[in-house]
């Protein structure tokens, strides 16, 4: 065999084994990624800091929810807002018992953020609320809206005039 | 009571509710006082916005598809998007018992969400079109290839053979040569 030719099987084979291993380790050992949604809040100022967490009754509360979309395909979410305390709190299982508050809906496209404002008025004076934000989705294949397990919360005191 | 002073009191009852029956009537159905609502009319805003929600999940299922084909479908979100807006105005208006209004937006919202069904399912099959035409073209681009190269290698393959045949026949003539010399 002369020498060129030796050359050329040796970087195929270099080639072939480099494929190889690529595609062993993308396919089976490295895990695959989890589509998963994500919710933020942000205060007035659209930042994650400085929230409003003690207010007067009949105050105006002004936050900002974001909404990611890590699923991998269009979205359809929802977000809703509950006033829970510390014994309806949602979990990543289960939704908050607590009263509905109010729905925001949108469909977001894949890789793309969903921003809104949500502003609320604070009637009822109560220490340890949790103005909790749950991250709801159309599930097309149930025809259903369906809790993701995601959710985000704000430590709240609404004191008296 | 004197019968021309029945007659009197008739008459001005008469003319009194001549006078305000229009604004009885206008009460009737605009707001805030309203007592009148039409049942019929508020069954059909129901329909109409169980129509437009059920109408915004089937187009939404059909940008899904599109979506996962490759087809652009940024602006059918948009629009999708604004059909939900004009549900949820729907809705809202439908709270306050202005029906008319929210049929009028749930109508809007259903026609915008069908228009989104079909134009997903239009480039859908545009976009698979597309890929089949990308497919054929590449296993052509690629059938050529390897048949130009199969037809380069053997006539390669036969100039090399031919080219050490010759260097045989002239390895070979040469002792002969040298022999007729000595």
């Amino acid at each position: 065999m002369k020498k060129h030719t030796q050359t050329v099987l040796t970087i195929l084979m270099f080639g072939i084994v480099f494929a190889t291993g690529t595609l062993l380790v993308s396919v089976w050992i490295l895990p695959p990624p989890q589509p998963t949604p994500a919710i933020a809040l942000l205060n007035e100022n659209m930042e994650a800091r400085n929230y409003p967490t003690n207010v007067t009754v009949n105050t105006n509360i002004t936050l900002n929810i974001e909404v990611y979309n890590f699923m991998g395909f269009v979205q359809y979410f929802y977000v809703r807002t509950k006033l829970a305390n510390d014994t309806t709190m949602a979990s990543t299982t289960t939704q908050s018992p607590a009263s509905l508050l109010q729905q925001n809906e949108r469909i977001v496209s894949n890789g793309g953020i969903w921003r809104f404002p949500v502003q609320l008025n604070m009637t009822t004076p109560g220490l340890n609320y949790r103005l909790t934000f749950e991250l709801w989705q159309y599930d097309s294949a149930l025809d259903a809206i369906t809790y993701t397990g995601v959710w985000v919360h704000l430590p709240l005191n609404v004191t008296g005039p | 009571m004197k019968r021309q002073h029945m007659v009197l009191l008739l008459g001005f009852t008469l003319l009194l509710i001549t006078l305000s029956s229009p604004g009885i009537i206008y009460s009737a159905f605009h707001s805030p006082f309203r007592f009148l609502v039409i049942p019929s009319q508020q069954s059909e805003a129901e329909n109409a916005i169980n129509a437009a929600q059920s109408a915004i999940n089937i187009a939404y299922t059909h940008l899904v598809v599109a979506d996962r084909t490759g087809a652009p479908i940024i602006d059918l979100i948009e629009s999708l998007n604004n059909a939900i807006a004009d549900l949820n105005q729907a809705r809202t208006v439908y709270n306050n018992m202005d029906y008319t209004s929210a049929i009028t937006l749930a109508g809007n919202a259903q026609y915008i969400a069908d228009s989104i069904t079909e134009q997903s399912q239009h480039r859908r099959i545009a976009t698979l079109v597309q890929l089949q035409v990308q497919i054929i073209l590449a296993i052509a681009v690629t059938a050529i290839v390897i048949l130009v190269t199969y037809l380069a290698l053997t006539r390669w393959y036969k100039y090399r053979k031919q080219q050490r045949r010759d260097l045989l026949q002239m390895e070979i003539r040469l002792p002969d040569e040298e022999d007729d010399e000595s």
